[in-house]
This record gives structure tokens, sequence and C-alpha cells, in this order.
């Protein structure tokens, strides 16, 4: 059967930092909420906000910059 | 122990959906590869040109109607029942919505592949996008109707389930998968009424030949009412599996049960009002509603970005419970050597760069430039197509064990699959966008013109051509890959006790800090109505005052 931290609120778990009860092999150390801070997750959201910048400046280089004012002219 | 043995009975209907999904996604993927191949010329033998829009149909319908459907109605059966801690209340009921929406498509099926059938008076080449003026045969639409009618029954067993739960429960939140589901089917349900309104009211009756004339307008608008909300029917799905299991799988916990319930109900706030957006080069409609729907569709990317902050987060959280370190180099850390955790790692990768070209086409200048273009099924094969179909596929390399008591053979197979599947894609997406800034159209089936070449803003029209055939083909291999490891795994998997670890750790902020207010359904259903009346009533109304079917215009081909 599942597990009652999934079966009636996979989120209300009053004890939440115990229930790594499945110990995993993989998993050095268990880190809390209070410990974890998400300074990759910055880093990488950080770069994406980059790289949309530079894609759109390319977009308006290759749509508009490109070709001669048209309305205008 | 594991799902099946826990709930046998909704482990049976989850797996005859997934058997359903999996034949629209055997199918619809070899019509895509016959377009690959045919719309670059590399090689034409296999359907006509006219044939084309038979097979375009096909890929649409199968692909982002049928095989996101029953993906998603088995996924979601498995979330509800596990975390209700319930089987479906009557079987009866449950099994006839599976067998609606399995005749439906048989029906859609038949009308579609009747167009492939020398001397067959049965077609529908309509494309995904069935609006008039092209016609289809009576059953595309009367099997698309039983399809939804079926999914409906199927949300509604759903919302029993959880409120027979929830008289057990009257303090408790509802559990997060539980909650992910009936968002997204009230989702749903707003939408899917421009759709039905269009088949049944408007598309039955003529292609029942009762009417003989249809106003286009009309009923294209009430597709789109539907066309474009339903792309986030298959895209919180995805989501449902990237907050929910990717976590566990990265070896981590979801970093934030209140940011997840926030995604979804803002998308039930916003899905539906937007769907002009897909209209910006329609007359008819006034600048003022595309205006709206430009700005309800750059709101929409909040929920997408939290999105990717909170999953991101979770993954981050995996990797250093793994011993990763630094800004970047934690993404080593991750468990790149598990097939489903990759899987849906590399759909997320690519949903990011389908949302800046998602970002391109919202704005309503810049998507002049590249509407109808190849840019859009560029943009949508990275969206649903892998952002969708490949966290599905790897996702089933972790449920499927569940349902079938039997380990995951193949293993190797099932891991180098979606590292085709990213390459393949990465080759067709990209030049499919290249090939939409040069202006190349898009569901053409010979996109060349006498005395007319395309030029390229980057690289070269005919290196473009290659890399979407060889795309294509590489991601049928991939597909093909993924069906050999589910047939082998079904039937030749060893019979363990628990073939899968299915343990979902609890979030590292629990829904003990998540406001009440975010349970509120019927709140939220309001608002979600109240802005769908802003957006469409004066504009459906002024159409459906000169008469339903008017003024009116024949169906194509005569």
């Amino acid at each position: 059967m599942a597990t009652p931290q999934e079966s009636n609120a996979p989120t209300d778990a009053p004890a939440a930092e115990a229930v790594m009860s499945e110990e995993r092999s993989d998993i050095v150390r268990e880190i809390s909420l209070e410990e974890f801070t998400p300074s990759g997750t910055l880093a990488v959201t950080g770069a994406y906000f980059l790289l949309l910048l530079v894609l759109y400046a390319l977009m308006y280089f290759v749509e508009f910059a490109g070709n001669g004012p048209s309305i205008i002219n | 122990m594991t799902f099946v043995d826990n709930y046998p009975k909704a482990t049976r209907v989850v797996k005859a959906s997934f058997i359903v999904a999996f034949i629209a996604l055997a199918i619809g993927g070899l019509f895509g590869t016959i377009q690959a191949l045919h719309r670059t010329n590399i090689f034409r033998g296999f359907v006509s040109s006219v044939e084309y829009y038979t097979v375009l149909t096909g890929h649409g319908v199968l692909l982002a109607l049928v095989f996101t459907t029953f993906f998603i109605v088995g996924l979601y059966q498995w979330g509800v029942s596990r975390s209700l801690d319930r089987e479906p209340e009557n079987m009866r009921f449950t099994w006839s919505w599976f067998w609606i929406m399995t005749i439906g498509t048989v029906l859609t099926t038949i009308a579609i592949v009747g167009g492939l059938v020398p001397g067959s008076s049965i077609s529908a080449a309509v494309l995904y996008t069935f609006y008039p003026p092209l016609q289809g045969h009576p059953l595309f639409y009367i099997g698309a109707a039983l399809l939804i009618i079926g999914s409906w029954m199927a949300g509604a067993d759903w919302f029993r389930s959880y409120l027979v739960w929830r008289k057990d429960h009257p303090d408790d939140k509802i559990p997060l998968l539980t909650y992910m589901t009936l968002f997204t089917m009230l989702l749903w349900y707003i939408c899917t009424i421009g759709v039905a309104l269009e088949v049944v009211v408007l598309l039955i009756p003529w292609s029942l030949g009762f009417v003989t004339n249809i106003d286009p307008l009309l009923p294209r608008t009430l597709f789109w009412f539907f066309g474009h909300a339903v792309v986030y029917f298959w895209l919180l799905p995805a989501y449902f599996v990237w907050y929910t299991i990717l976590p566990k799988l990265s070896g981590g916990r979801l970093f934030s049960d209140s940011l997840a319930r926030v995604a979804f109900l803002l998308f039930l706030l916003l899905s539906t009002p937007i769907g002009y957006h897909h209209q910006y080069a329609d007359p008819g409609i006034s600048i003022g509603f595309k205006f709206w729907a430009l700005v309800g569709t750059l709101i929409i990317l909040l929920p997408s970005l939290m999105t990717a902050f909170t999953v991101i987060s979770s993954m981050e959280h995996g990797a250093r419970q793994r011993g990763g370190k630094g800004y970047f180099a934690w993404m080593g850390a991750l468990p790149w050597n598990d097939p489903a955790f990759v899987g849906v790692a590399l759909a997320g990768i690519m949903f990011a760069a389908g949302g800046f070209s998602g970002m391109i086409n919202a704005s309503l200048n810049i998507n002049m430039l590249v509407h109808n273009t190849a840019w859009v099924p560029g943009h949508f094969h990275l969206t649903v197509g892998t952002a969708t179909a490949l966290t599905f596929m790897a996702i089933t390399y972790w449920i499927l064990p569940q349902l079938t008591g039997r380990t995951l053979k193949y293993k190797k197979l099932a891991l180098a699959q979606p590292y085709t599947w990213f390459l393949g894609m990465t080759l067709m997406s990209n030049a499919l966008h290249r090939a939409g800034l040069a202006g190349i159209p898009r569901r053409t089936a010979e996109p060349e013109y006498a005395g007319f070449a395309f030029e390229a803003p980057f690289g070269t029209i005919a290196e473009m051509k290659w890399q979407i055939a060889i795309g294509g083909v590489i991601l049928f291999v991939s597909l093909v890959m993924f069906l050999a490891v589910i047939v082998r795994s079904w039937v030749g998997g060893e019979r363990v006790p628990n073939p899968v670890d299915d343990y979902i750790p609890p979030p590292l902020s629990g829904s003990e800090h998540s406001p009440a207010i975010l349970d509120n359904m019927k709140l939220w259903v309001g608002l979600a109505i109240i802005l769908v009346l802003f957006a469409y009533t004066f504009p459906l109304a002024e159409m459906v005052m000169d008469g339903l079917f008017s003024p009116g215009a024949p169906p194509s081909p005569v």
C-alpha cells in the first residue's frame, strides 16, 4: 500500500525530515530545506535568461535590421 | 509490493490505456517519418503529394490527440489511485469511458486512413486543426466527439474518487498528484466546450449535408478556444511527472508543494482566454482582442518559468544529496545512466528551447514573420513532440514495472533511446525553425516553386532539408527502440516483488506550508470562467448574430 505520506498528502508529512525511510545507496547525505541553497538553480536559470536575450537580439537582426525599411519607404 | 498488487483493477485500465496510446504512437510516428522524407524531397515514393495531407492528418491526430489523451488518462488513473489510496469507485463506469474513447479513436482513424485506400469514399484530410473549409467524413467528427466525451467521463471518475476520499479526510489538503489531475481536468472541461460546440453544432450537421455552407470564422474561433488550452492538457501531465516523480529520480525531493499548486491553478485561469494568439493573421477578430491574447500569453509564461525554477531546484537538491558541487558541476552528479531520469531531463531541456520559439509565436508582430511557416512545427515538436512525448516515453520505463510487476528489459537500449530522440529532434527542429525564417511554408507536400529560391538566413536550404529528413528517421529509430523495450519488458520481464523503487519522498516544503485557498476549486473555476467570458463573449456574439452558418462558404475540397 502507499505510505501514509503519499496516500493522505504526499506533502502532508508531519515529520517531513524523517520520511527518507527508504535508504538509497546513491544518496551520500540528506539535505534539509534549511540547509539547501539553490545557487546552482540561480546559475542555470540566469544562463537561460541570458540565452533568451541573445536569441531575441538575433531575431531582431535577422528579421528587421537585416532588411531595409519597408513600410517607411 | 507495487502498484499492481495494491490496485489491480486500476492497473488493468491503466495498461489498456497505455496499449492504445502506444499503438497510436507507432502509427503516428511512421506517418511523421514519411512526411519528413516527402516534404524535403528526399524520398516521395511512399505516398502521392495528395495523400500527403492524409498522412499529415493521421500524424497530427494520432499523436497530438490520441497518444496524448490515452497516455494521460492512464497516467492520471495511476496518480489518483496511488495518492488517494483507492481503486476506481465503479469499474463498469471506468471501463465505459475507456471503451467510448477507444471506439471514437477507431472511427476517427478509419475516416483518416480511408484516404489512403484506392476507391474509398471515406477520407478526412482535414489536418490536425480540423476546421472548415476543409471537410472530412462524418465518422471523423463523430469519433473525435466520442474521444472527448470519454475523456470527460474519465475526469468525472476521478472527481468521484476525490469526493469519496474527501468524506474521510475533511481537513486534509488534496494530495498533490490528485490536485494536479483535478486541475488539469477542470481546464479540460472549460476548453473542450469550444471544440464540442464546433463539432456537434456546426461540423457534424455540415459533414452530413444538412447544411451546405459554413461560416469559416466561427468554427475556427471555437477550435482555437480549445486549441491553445489543449497544449496545456498535453503539458500539465508532463509537469505532473516533472514535479512529483523527477525529483525522486534525481535523488532529491520536490522543492515546494505550494509552488506546484500555484503553477497549476495559473494554467487553469489563463490557458483558454488566449486562444486568439493562433488567429493573429485572421481577419474578423479585432486587434484589441488579439492584444488581450498577447498579454495573457506572456503572463502564462510565468507558471512555466516558475516550473523551471521549482523543477531545476528539485533536481539540484537531488544532485547535491548525491554529492554534487559547484554552480554548474552539480549537474554531473545526476543519474545520467537511468533511462527514466534521462528522458525526462532531456525533455525539460528541449522544452526550454521550445519556450523561446513560443515567445516569438506569442509576440503579435514577430509572429507575422513566422506565421504558418516551418518554424511552427519546429516549435511544437519541441513542446508536445518532446517535452510531452519524451516525458511520457521515459516515465513509462519507471511506471510500467509497477503495472506488470516485472523488471525493465533491454536497459541499455532504454538508456540510449532518450539520447537518440534528443539527437533526432535537435537536427529536425533546429532546421525547421531556420526553414521557417527562410519563409518555407508548413503543411505543404512540395514546398518548392518554379523560378523561386528560398534564401536562408542561417545555413543553406539543402542542409536544412537533410537535417529534417535525417532527424525524422532518427526519431523513428528511437520510437522503434522504445517500443522494443516496452514490448519485451511487458511480456518478458522477470516477476519480482519490487520491480522498481516506486517510493516518492515528500516535498522539502510540504502542503503544511501551502495556503488553503490554493485548494479552493470553486474559486479558481469561477475566476477562469470570468476570464473566458471577457475574452470570448463579444467576438462570438458578433459571429453568431448573423446566423450560425453565415456568411457561408462552400466546403473544400468541393
